[in-house]
């Protein structure tokens, strides 16, 4: 289980639940950042890295190995859920985007700066498909069966495949519902190579820091501990990943984090999508 | 295992240093280069399992590839430098590209790192050529497949063996020359280091090869494994359906598993020697990792070294297999979770099409922009301060200092025997100021915040000072006792003693009876409950902070209890007391609360309100809970509490966990605890507690 490796047969897919609440709208620990920019951040570096990787000749373009989705959800003004692809232009018309389009379609190039001491400020420019946003509630029911819908179609076309990862990240309660059943439903799909990898990670909150839990935080909140219980064990080698970053976890770690902090967002996201392996 | 990149940059961190060569590039042979971009203007870069490789141009117009590592290579610098050493010494050109390492060559977080910086080798991958040959010229393949056992023959013959044989790693010219890049594992007869951490591309590799696996003969497998399949491509270009872009015609899974469906299509090839050197590779994969160092010539024992390619049929043009079937496919219908696609009796209530976005994700969401993120509730409070408990104790803190320095400004005018009333007095009322205060202020509203705060003073402190004469009789006897002693110890009247140490436990019990009744008192404000929990935990805060009272500032009788409000200590104390007391009463109230109203997303979001029997919802000033924001009227909802059971009543249209209630002022809707209530913009959350 867990051990296909990533070719054009075989492709991979990540689905990305990205919270678009209000609340997403305030500032994160750690960072002089809101949460929406932190996680749009996070996923432009994410995206980026993940064209590289599929890249593997200069002159090339890279190759279809990944199909990402990003599917943003929040409400409009009268609170009925907005729940749809967060990238824009030519990607806007397909719920998954592949590395090879991604790599063709970014929303812009953006120019930074960074400063050098005794230099002149050096500028440098990244790609960037995910603009932060924020507003309205947290319909992650409403999320959860969109990303089933569409993970349960990947399934059905590349049931060899290393199964879809999806990755929750929100900062507040489903405000459409348990999200429990969904959670369910969503991990009990399944390639021939194993079930659907659901990460659940809540940002920011005033209580303990929690990563990669193999117990259940059953002294946490309610919300806590729907979000550990939604959440899938890591693989043995995302486990191998945490490791080698510091994180001192046991076998049935989950893909689970609460009240995170920027480097948190951070570490998440790098233990969650740690698939290079299976693709050289 | 698997070498992962720990805390090496990643290809993006490398691909925002190269952009910057002036401050980056700090080795000489460096400086002056420049990256070569893409039409988008970021450098282009191929990435591999340890490293980014970027093409970079010099002011002469020529070319190089610069290998950067995202994972630490194994030692990298011995093996470099053994390697040029070694090809150094060689008097026949060899097919290694000439690569040298650099330790410092690129500086980024604050740090340099290691490259290996190459010339640009004109030459296209392995797997691209095969691709475009297995459809335009198969029979090339064989000519393909010739070019690299020659060179790898040639490089065992000069002591030397690449350890990754794969087709990422294989540049092959338009005239077939061949020429091998990443040179991360390389053996040389020369010198001697450990084996690499890496262990070459599984596809390409016996599964068992371990480190000890190593040595001038590693290429040998690999170098089998891709003849087989070339010329097995080229006698029967079908085989191309398992091209994989990662692969030739095998994978791991095939060299794991001998019952795969590709092994009889290559034992049923028209190439004689690929069902031979398919034979060999089967037998090989059935024996350790240790049994494929063999000599190439021994490997492929190619007595009969065929050319039958003559026999190969002339197939139909096989194209590579593109993903793209999902693209125009429409979503799973609803059920997605139900392999055996039954019933949709389970189906959710949620649109079987889900809404998209229009073009512009952030139009049409008006004022609730990222700009409008700090400005949330009143005065833009951070929300943890918002439950009540907390909040509370941070006002016990400011009314115990508060307290003391009101009352070290009024104790001169005040006849010393009234002096210890007046200060629990004082100090009783500001907490009560606190806590109310705090629950009206984190139910949206300043007046509110202000009418708590002065009802929750009034009533503390007339309280406390009912209680003071019981606090008194208390100490009384203690007190008395205490002077007696000292009398007799100093040899004077009780009379003449009028300074003396109070009992700690005499004032700890005095402070209890005080906190108590303002945590009755407070408490009952809510509910029976919660008067009962605020006399329990009133008295329990009051007697510990009593205690630290009493033990940290000497307590000292002047006919009354003597307060020093200037006095460090005291003021220490009578912080911790008041915010001790201050956090037990308002959990007290909080738990004493049959129900409880969360803001969980909108304007407030964090907001708590503890529920009275009846409460209005608004963005009326006299609402129980006040709102802002669009599309909230004045008096919005109802939550009453009936026979202990929340009822929603909804004067205009809100959202009940998901479902359209429209304004119904007759209609009540029975609530269930955990049940989000949305109105306009903003989710409240019922949370009520099992009837006591």
């Amino acid at each position: 289980m867990y051990e296909q490796r990533i070719d054009r047969q075989h492709p991979g897919a990540i689905v990305f639940l990205v919270d678009q609440s209000e609340s997403m709208g305030d500032g994160i620990t750690g960072m002089p950042l809101t949460k929406a920019t932190t996680v749009a951040d996070q996923l432009n570096g994410l995206l980026f890295e993940l064209v590289q990787r599929c890249t593997k000749a200069i002159g090339e373009p890279p190759r279809p190995y990944f199909a990402v989705a990003i599917i943003g959800y929040g409400t409009d003004q009268n609170g009925n859920p907005l729940v749809g692809s967060v990238l824009q232009g030519a990607l806007a018309d397909d719920w998954w985007a592949w590395t090879t389009d991604l790599a063709q379609h970014p929303l812009r190039i953006e120019e930074r700066e960074r400063a050098v001491e005794g230099a002149p400020p050096q500028k440098y420019v990244m790609p960037v498909w995910v603009d932060p946003f924020a507003g309205g509630g947290t319909p992650m029911c409403t999320a959860l069966d969109n990303a089933g819908r569409l993970v349960r179609a990947w399934c059905d076309e590349y049931p060899a495949a290393f199964p879809p990862i999806v990755i929750n990240l929100s900062d507040g309660e489903s405000t459409d519902g348990s999200p429990s059943q969904w959670a369910d439903r969503l991990r009990s799909l399944h390639t021939d190579d194993g079930n659907v990898l659901f990460f659940n990670l809540g940002i920011g909150g005033d209580d303990k820091m929690r990563l990669f839990d193999e117990r259940a935080p059953s002294t946490a909140s309610p919300h806590t501990m729907l979000l550990w219980e939604m959440s899938s064990e890591l693989p043995e080698f995302m486990i191998e990943v945490a490791r080698s970053q510091g994180f001192q976890i046991s076998p049935g770690a989950r893909g689970f984090g609460a009240n995170a902090d920027f480097r948190n967002v951070v570490s998440f996201l790098n233990v969650g999508t740690s698939v290079g392996h299976l693709l050289r | 295992m698997t070498q992962y990149a720990t805390n090496w940059p990643t290809s993006t961190d490398y691909t925002s240093a190269v952009q910057m060569p002036d401050t980056a590039f700090v080795a000489p042979s460096l400086a002056s280069t420049r990256p070569v971009t893409s039409a988008l203007g970021v450098p282009t870069a191929a990435t591999g399992q340890n490293a980014v490789v970027f093409l970079l141009e010099d002011p002469h117009r020529r070319y190089h590839a610069l290998r950067c590592f995202t994972s630490a290579p194994s030692d990298g610098r011995t093996r470099y430098l053994a390697l040029s050493a070694h090809v150094g010494e060689l008097t026949q050109p060899t097919t290694l590209a000439g690569a040298t390492w650099i330790d410092e060559g690129i500086v980024l977080q604050g740090r340099s790192w290691p490259v290996v910086m190459m010339p640009w080798i004109a030459g296209r991958r392995l797997d691209i050529v095969v691709e475009e040959l297995v459809v335009d010229d198969p029979r090339r393949l064989g000519a393909l497949a010739d070019a690299l056992y020659r060179s790898v023959g040639q490089l065992q013959a000069t002591g030397i063996a690449h350890g990754d044989l794969q087709h990422g790693n294989i540049l092959v010219g338009d005239d077939l020359s061949i020429t091998l890049v990443d040179l991360d594992g390389v053996w040389v007869s020369s010198a001697s280091y450990p084996p690499p951490d890496e262990l070459g591309h599984p596809n390409y590799q016996h599964p068992h090869r371990s480190e000890q696996c190593w040595g001038p003969l590693v290429d040998s497998f690999s170098a089998l494994l891709i003849d087989v399949s070339l010329r097995a491509l080229a006698a029967d270009p079908s085989l191309a359906d398992q091209l994989g872009g990662e692969n030739l015609v095998l994978r791991q899974t095939d060299l794991v598993d001998l019952s795969a469906p590709v092994w009889p299509r290559l034992q049923a090839s028209p190439d004689e020697w690929v069902r031979a050197g398919a034979e060999r590779l089967r037998g090989l994969l059935g024996a350790t990792a240790e049994a494929t160092l063999l000599p190439l010539d021994q490997m492929f024992r190619r007595s009969e070294q065929s050319s039958v390619i003559d026999q190969m049929r002339s197939a139909a043009p096989v194209t590579g297999p593109v993903p793209g079937a999902l693209d125009n496919r429409g979503l799973q219908e609803a059920n997605w979770w139900d392999y055996a696609e039954t019933s949709a009796a389970n189906s959710p209530t949620v649109s079987a099409t889900p809404p998209r976005y229009p073009g512009s994700a952030a139009v049409g969401h008006g004022a609730s922009s990222l700009a409008t993120g700090g400005d949330r509730g009143p005065a833009g409070s951070p929300s943890k301060l918002r439950s009540g408990p907390i909040g509370s104790a941070l006002g016990g803190v400011l009314a115990g200092l508060a307290g003391c320095l009101l009352f070290g400004l009024v104790e001169p005018s005040i006849h010393h025997a009234a002096r210890a009333g007046v200060f629990i007095a004082l100090v009783a009322g500001l907490i009560g100021a606190a806590v109310l205060g705090w629950d009206g202020w984190t139910s949206g509203r300043a007046s509110r915040a202000a009418t708590g705060a002065l009802t929750g003073f009034a009533l503390a402190a007339i309280v406390a000072l009912i209680a003071l004469p019981v606090a008194d009789l208390i100490l009384q006897g203690p007190i008395e006792n205490a002077r007696v002693a000292a009398a007799i110890e100093r040899g004077t009247s009780v009379d003449a003693v009028t300074e003396v140490d109070v009992p700690v436990v005499a004032v700890a019990v005095a402070w209890a009876v005080v906190a108590a009744v303002v945590g009755l008192a407070l408490g009952a404000r809510q509910s029976a409950r919660a008067a009962l929990f605020g006399v329990v935990a009133g008295a329990f805060a009051g007697f510990v902070g009593g205690l630290l009272h009493a033990t940290t500032a000497a307590s000292i009788f002047e006919e009354r209890l003597r307060v020093e409000p200037f006095n460090p200590s005291t003021l220490a104390a009578t912080a911790v007391v008041s915010a001790l007391i201050g956090l037990a009463v308002a959990t007290a109230r909080r738990s004493g609360a049959l129900a409880v109203l969360t803001v969980m997303e909108g304007r407030m979001a964090g907001s708590e309100v503890l529920l009275k029997d009846r409460n209005t919802i608004g963005s009326d000033t006299s609402a129980r809970l006040v709102l802002q924001g669009p599309g909230v009227l004045g008096e919005h909802a109802a939550i009453n509490i009936v026979d202990g059971r929340g009822q929603l009543i909804a004067f205009g249209s809100v959202h009940l966990s998901g479902r359209a209630i429209p304004g119904d002022p007759s209609a009540a809707h029975p609530l269930q605890s955990g049940d989000v209530v949305r109105v306009g913009g903003s989710y409240i959350r019922f949370t009520q507690r099992a009837a006591s």
